[in-house]
């Protein structure tokens, strides 16, 4: 009885550190995303190279995290709530490590912009990377809270965010063919929106299985909109 | 339902009761039986010595006058053991010679037995006397009495026994109620007593009329009691300074229990944290900051078990900025440690730190611009052929306008040190602005009007005086009224009077139709050197120190500047000065 009562707290414990570790990345990828924007909107070239070495940490969490949970169903065999948890943590891992990889890509296209001068005060990218950054956070507050009306909310953000990008593509379309010379930081401006648009459907993802995780339905590849 | 302890000590009574019962009937009924039995024998045996002392042919005459009761039986048996004659059976009966008590006649003379008899088919007591006649047994006289005599006197006894029991187990029981009751009542008592401590409740004291070990207990207990207050007393009160201080406190407290989740925070931590982190109590730090730096920091206290201070930004771009200094207590030297972390908002103290830095920088820079240009202009002067008058006297009023602005630059500098360190003196006085604006107004509407400008004097003559110092004031006025005539190009400036902006304050209002700020630096713009269109500024003459100076000196003489802009429409300087 002792031994069992030892080895469910012992199980409990390694739940939790999955948790935070998993925490501990997505305040990495927060972080790293609201310096991508800082270094986007700033023009700095110095805070972009520092967030692509940055991302080495984003990685070697990444395989931490993922084996740990696959450590965790070998040997405890969870069931139920645990098990979606563990699910969960694995997909929500997965998303985090891509968006800072995206981060990163961002960042490359940020130091190749600031070679050339500024196209354009930024109006609608701002508002998106804010949104998307919004969405990665609430989604991780949603994970703290278990919080099914946060994780809704994120998942009908993600439209807000295509609609931006479809916004900056027409923009920018109207500037290059108006200036043939802009095309080369148009087209590194549309990719970085791409980038963000890419970023919050991470995002959903992550806001679907925590609404996975908290019911234990399954709402991949549904609208938000569907929801009651 | 009477209590457990009055049943258990009521029942004891009731036993030993039935105990007494059980041993009279057990140790005093066989003694009892016996004497009886025993009286009955010895009877019989004198009756039967009697009988048996007469010649034995004369026996059977003297039955009759032996007045022998109804149930006794006579059995006259010669010495063959024949029977000649018995008083309980007609029948002709066999040969008795063989009966015990007949035997022990034989031996001894006399002789008893008890038994069942066939002939009288009841239990018997035999008694035998042997009858001699000249040395010669001549037969037995045998008397036989039924024992139910023996029961009879045996029950007689009982029911007496019986009856005294029950009249004496009536009154025990009684008492033992009584006693069960007096016990059980002052225990009672106690016990509800302690029950409604237990419950949290303060009872008056334990009261217990008794002087006995009850009344005691009770003293006991209302001692404990009260010392108990005592310590209840001033724990609560050192909870209650410590509980004050640790929520007046302006540093956030917060500290972690055993499992290293929130278990409490001060009220200076929510202020700091500003609503932004709700319901944490509960959460781990991860789960409810999910700030990396504080995290490691955490971890890294753990780890050293040193206590460790560390800035963290909350929050996103320029945040707060904390000073946390994790460290960590233990109640008593068996519990377990509890991590503690103090937070200190030092938001203010960067903010200050940057612009000093800034301010350096910028003087630095303000300083060398000028200077820069002098030495190039005379520089250039000197290498000019001599010959060359008018390109001199042009660069030299060049120099001139440099160092013209680099001596403002240095007096307003001065001025700022001077209102920084504190050094530099007020008069306040009663001041009528309408007085003053005459003699201010015509060298600025003469700036105003070269620039195609109308400075437009709107201040009611009978606006209530002002508490400020005269000097400052115009100082004041002066810079505001440039700063509108400079950075204006079309358009009017006015200045007129506001009594109702705010209570107990005239408020000088200066107007302008200039091209507005934007709202996101109008918080910066009493920063030094801090200018929203710097180039323009620059070529304005501008030091970048006027507002702050302005700033500055309505502060110290009790009032305040405010700014309000709308870009595209104009600006509006408030200067909000106290009433005389």
């Amino acid at each position: 009885m002792e031994e069992r009562r030892h080895t469910s707290r012992a199980y409990e414990r390694e739940l939790q550190e999955v948790k935070e570790n998993l925490l501990y990345l997505g305040a990495l990828t927060e972080k790293a995303i609201s310096r991508g924007i800082q270094a986007l909107l700033e023009r700095n070239s110095e805070l972009a190279r520092e967030i692509i070495e940055g991302d080495g940490a984003i990685d070697r969490l990444d395989r931490e995290i993922e084996e740990r949970c696959i450590r965790l169903l070998a040997l405890r065999q969870p069931a139920a709530r645990d098990l979606r948890f563990i699910t969960t943590a694995i997909k929500i891992n997965g998303h985090l490590e891509r968006i800072g990889d995206m981060v990163v890509k961002i960042c490359e296209k940020v130091l190749l912009l600031n070679e050339e001068p500024q196209l354009k005060p930024y109006i609608d990218l701002p508002r998106m990377a804010e949104i998307a950054r919004g969405m990665v956070k609430e989604s991780l507050d949603a994970l703290v809270g278990e919080d099914l009306a946060l994780a809704n909310k994120v998942r009908g953000d993600d439209e807000i965010v295509d609609r931006l990008n479809e916004q900056i593509f027409r923009e920018l379309l109207t500037f290059m063919m108006e200036d043939p010379r802009t095309i080369h930081r148009a087209l590194l401006i549309m990719q970085i929106s791409k980038t963000l648009e890419r970023i919050s459907d991470h995002a959903k993802g992550m806001a679907d299985m925590i609404v996975y995780m908290i019911t234990g339905r399954n709402v991949r590849h549904e609208t938000a909109d569907t929801e009651t | 339902m009477r209590s457990r302890l009055f049943l258990k000590i009521f029942a004891s009574y009731l036993f030993l009761v039935a105990l007494v019962l059980g041993v009279l009937e057990f140790v005093m009924t066989p003694a009892i039986r016996e004497t009886i039995t025993e009286g009955i024998k010895d009877k019989l045996v004198a009756q039967g010595r009697l009988l048996a002392a007469l010649p034995f042919a004369e026996i059977p005459a003297h039955v009759e006058r032996a007045a022998l009761s109804k149930e006794t039986r006579l059995t006259l048996i010669d010495a063959t053991g024949r029977v000649l004659l018995d008083t309980g059976s007609r029948e002709a009966m066999e040969n008795h010679l063989n009966r015990p008590e007949v035997q022990e006649a034989r031996l001894k003379g006399v002789g008893t037995a008890s038994r069942y008899s066939r002939t009288m088919r009841e239990d018997m007591l035999y008694v035998a006397v042997t009858a001699t006649e000249g040395g010669a047994v001549r037969g037995y006289v045998r008397l036989a009495k039924p024992l139910t005599a023996v029961r009879e006197a045996v029950e007689h006894l009982y029911g007496s026994i019986y009856l005294t029991l029950f009249v004496v187990s009536l009154p025990a029981v009684l008492l033992a109620f009584l006693f069960a009751r007096n016990i059980t009542g002052p225990v009672r008592r106690l016990a509800d007593f302690t029950r409604r401590l237990r419950d949290g409740e303060r009872p008056a004291s334990l009261m217990m009329d008794s002087q006995d070990e009850f009344g005691q207990l009770a003293a006991n207990i209302n001692a404990i009691l009260e010392e108990l207050d005592a310590r209840w007393q001033a724990a609560a009160e050192e909870r209650a300074r410590l509980a004050a201080a640790f929520d007046a406190m302006e540093e956030g407290v917060l500290e972690l229990d055993a499992l290293d989740r929130i278990a409490r925070l001060n009220r200076g931590l929510k202020t700091i944290l500003k609503g932004r982190y709700a319901d944490i109590v509960g959460k781990t730090p991860m789960e409810a900051f999910r700030n990396t730096t504080l995290q490691d920091a955490i971890e890294e206290f753990r780890r050293t078990k040193i206590p460790l201070r560390r800035e963290i930004t909350f929050g996103v771009g320029n945040g707060t900025v904390l000073d946390v200094h994790i460290t960590s207590y233990r109640a008593s030297p068996d519990s377990e440690e509890k991590v503690m972390m103090v937070f200190h908002d030092v938001t203010r103290l960067k903010t200050l730190e940057r612009i000093r830095a800034d301010f350096i920088a910028n003087v630095t820079h303000e300083l060398r611009t000028p200077l820069t240009a002098v030495l190039g202009y005379l520089e250039t002067i000197r290498s000019s052929p001599p010959g060359e008058v008018d390109l001199r006297d042009r660069f030299l009023r060049v120099v001139e306008d440099h160092a013209r602005r680099l001596s403002r630059l240095v007096d307003d500098l001065l001025i700022l040190v001077n209102l920084d360190t504190g050094d530099f003196p007020i008069h306040p006085e009663a001041v009528a602005v309408s007085e003053i604006l005459p003699d201010l107004l015509p060298p600025l509407a003469q700036r105003a009007a070269e620039k195609g400008l109308a400075l437009e004097n709107a201040f009611p003559p009978d606006t209530p005086p002002i508490r400020a110092d005269r000097d400052r004031l115009v100082q004041v006025l002066l810079n505001c009224l440039d700063n509108a005539v400079k950075f204006t190009s079309e358009g009017r400036i006015t200045i007129r009077a506001l009594t109702d902006r705010r209570e107990g304050f005239v408020t000088v209002r200066i107007e302008d139709t200039g091209p507005g700020i934007p709202a996101a630096d109008l918080p910066r713009l009493g920063e030094r050197f801090y200018r929203v269109d710097k180039a323009r500024s620059r070529e304005l003459g501008g030091t970048g120190l006027g507002l702050s100076i302005v700033k500055h000196l309505m502060r110290v003489q009790g009032g305040e500047m405010e700014i309000e802009s709308t870009p595209g429409a104009g600006t509006a300087v408030n200067l909000h000065f106290p009433k005389a």
